[in-house]
């Protein structure tokens, strides 16, 4: 089977372009039997004991929203499809057209992490390049600072071997842990290289091998670059 | 715009604004600072390397950078706050006849300042840095007052300072305009409102002309960029900052220094300058830089570099700040143009507007700002910055 092509009033409804395209990005809508109530095929790539006719599925639409309870009028695995399966629902025209996908976690497991995970205790180290406390960085946001970068500037969280690599994500949580809405926090800055590289590597020279002495171009006159 | 009237507003909570604010509210000024970004020094000082130095050819910058010593030096015995000052000093190396001219030649004007600076011979230079390439060193010169401290901590002293003292800060707020009357300035104008005020200093560095457009003043600030590095920090192996002013292929000097954790901050100034406000990092520099730190400093090879950056220096037309009450605006201070000396020449610069917005400043500040008056004729360069 080669690029399948959209031939527009020659669909036929076979399903093939639902089954083969890798990326699931296909929902085939059929109006035929029933304006109100179309079927809706959609591409699944779980396990078939998860999903038989007669089941009512959750579909979403390509952003996860809930559109509602529909049910499975029909499951098949066809040979064109790797190892996906296609799921026919019924569904009300409202919403057929933007069904996208079934929801398959149970509805708890998405609900915020807030409630599962314990505050960070504050002896517990939050950089650990740096052995910045949580009680250090929680301190200075409570004298008002929101600036990640001004943490960084009193702390030195952030700016250890490891390039920020763990921290960021704790100082975000913290800032939540102390009430702190998201779009009041500036973020940090982050900075190349993200991993520690000898100077030599940069400079062409191998480890034991003599140094390359550059060769100076010109005289120095007036300098003007200020600095230093 | 709010009702309430501050004493002076700073556009620029950076190198300047942030001791300025400082000194002004010792001097029981009321004052506001607005800054665009997120929190403190978070333009162009978080940018800098730390370096300090009274060593310039100019008198004003050396008396500014005079009191800016005295006041990175004291600050941790006098506020409480570790800012990393280390007195480490200063070297310029010379390999070559041409260098260690120009350097005695400057030397003799330095000296004449009552600076603490003289020559070591190739000798002393090597007793004082013994990992120092040997091959060609004549000497350098080497001035043991100077130092460096940590922009960021120092930056994050002088604001909790400053809030302490009772001064207001205002980030995420771009300054737009200038707001004045009848050649007087009224207030400020920002993106979020506005705040009345008959003194506004301007310390946005890089971005300090569109402000200064605003108010009809135009002083002649163009940014460039400048890249920097730090490695890992290592046990201490030298004290001075290292100076290298031969120009190479793509750069003309750069520089390097130990901070006190120990690390290895680094600076090159690339040739030709590199203009506008962009503030990503490049790829560029720092094969170029490696190379000549590993040249003057062959051990250098193995030390491990962390973090790489770039930073704006707001430049004038002759390297000299412009500094002072402006003749055309009552009520408008240029603090403008620090032209990437803004970290050194900070603190002696807001102590001396804290002087000047109340008519305090002394025979030696007029001095200074008949130096760095606005209105100055921009033509002759500096001998060596």
């Amino acid at each position: 089977m080669g690029v399948p092509e959209f031939v527009g009033h020659e669909c036929d409804g076979c399903e093939k372009c639902v089954a083969i395209c890798p990326g699931l990005a296909i929902t085939l809508l059929d109006y035929r039997k029933d304006q109100a109530r179309p079927t809706v095929v959609i591409p699944y790539e779980f396990s078939a004991k998860r999903i038989k006719k007669g089941d009512t599925v959750t579909v979403l639409d390509s952003e996860g929203t809930v559109l509602g309870n529909v049910e499975v009028a029909r499951v098949r695995a066809p040979r064109e499809a790797d190892r996906a399966l296609l799921v026919r629902v019924t569904a009300p025209a409202d919403i057929a057209t933007r069904i996208a996908g079934i929801r398959v976690q149970e509805p708890w497991q998405a609900e915020d992490a807030e409630r599962f995970v314990r505050s960070i205790g504050d002896d517990e180290i939050v950089c650990r390049c740096e052995r910045v406390t949580a009680r250090e960085l929680r301190e200075l946001i409570r004298s008002g600072i929101r600036d990640m970068n001004h943490l960084k500037a009193v702390t030195r969280c952030g700016m250890g071997a490891c390039g920020g690599k763990t921290c960021p994500n704790l100082v975000k949580r913290i800032f939540r842990e102390e009430g702190i809405p998201p779009e009041q926090v500036a973020d940090l800055t982050r900075r190349p290289l993200f991993m520690e590289v000898p100077l030599g590597a940069f400079a062409g020279v191998v480890a034991g091998e003599a140094p390359i002495h550059d060769v100076p171009r010109r005289h120095a006159t007036a300098a003007h670059e200020g600095g230093m | 715009m709010s009702a309430q009237v501050h004493d002076a507003v700073i556009i620029g909570a950076g190198s300047v604004g942030l001791p300025a604010a400082v000194f002004l509210a010792e001097a029981g000024v009321k004052t506001l600072v607005v800054d665009q970004f997120a929190g403190p020094g978070q333009g162009s000082n978080k940018a800098a390397i730390g370096g300090i130095r009274a060593t310039h050819s100019s008198p004003a910058k050396i008396r500014l950078c005079l009191e800016s010593l005295r006041i990175f030096s004291t600050w941790k015995e006098a506020h409480g706050d570790e800012i990393e000052w280390f007195q480490g000093g200063y070297v310029f190396v010379a390999y070559r006849e041409p260098e260690e001219r120009s350097l005695k030649k400057l030397l003799k004007v330095q000296q004449r300042y009552g600076l603490n600076i003289g020559w070591l011979e190739r000798e002393e230079l090597i007793a004082l840095v013994p990992d120092i390439n040997r091959e060609g060193l004549r000497g350098g010169t080497y001035s043991p007052e100077d130092g460096s401290a940590s922009p960021m901590m120092s930056s994050a002293a002088f604001y909790r300072r400053a809030v302490e003292l009772g001064v207001q800060f205002r980030f995420g707020e771009r300054a737009t305009a200038i707001i004045h009357r009848k050649n007087g300035v009224v207030g400020v104008r920002t993106d979020k409102g506005g705040y009345a005020t008959e003194t506004v200093i301007n310390a946005a560095g890089a971005w300090a002309r569109p402000l200064a457009q605003s108010a009809g003043l135009d002083t002649p600030v163009v940014p460039d960029s400048h890249e920097a590095g730090i490695t890992e920090p290592v046990a201490r192996f030298f004290n001075p900052m290292l100076v290298d002013i031969r120009p190479t292929e793509g750069a003309r000097n750069y520089y390097f220094y130990q901070h006190k954790p120990g690390g290895l901050v680094f600076c090159i100034t690339p040739d030709p300058p590199v203009v506008g406000t962009d503030r990503r990092e490049t790829s560029e520099y720092l094969p170029m830089i490696a190379k000549r730190m590993i040249g003057l400093m062959p051990k250098l090879a193995n030390i491990k570099v962390r973090r790489t950056w770039r930073g704006l220096y707001p430049m004038t037309p002759d390297g000299a700040p412009i500094l002072g009450w402006s003749k055309a605006l009552e009520g408008y201070v240029h603090a403008e143009g620090m032209c990437g000396q803004g970290y050194m020449l900070g603190p002696g610069v807001g102590a001396l507007l804290a002087r000047l917005v109340r008519g305090a400043d002394s025979a030696e500040d007029r001095q200074i700002l008949e130096e760095l008056r606005p209105t100055r004729e921009f033509g002759a360069e500096e001998t060596l910055k």
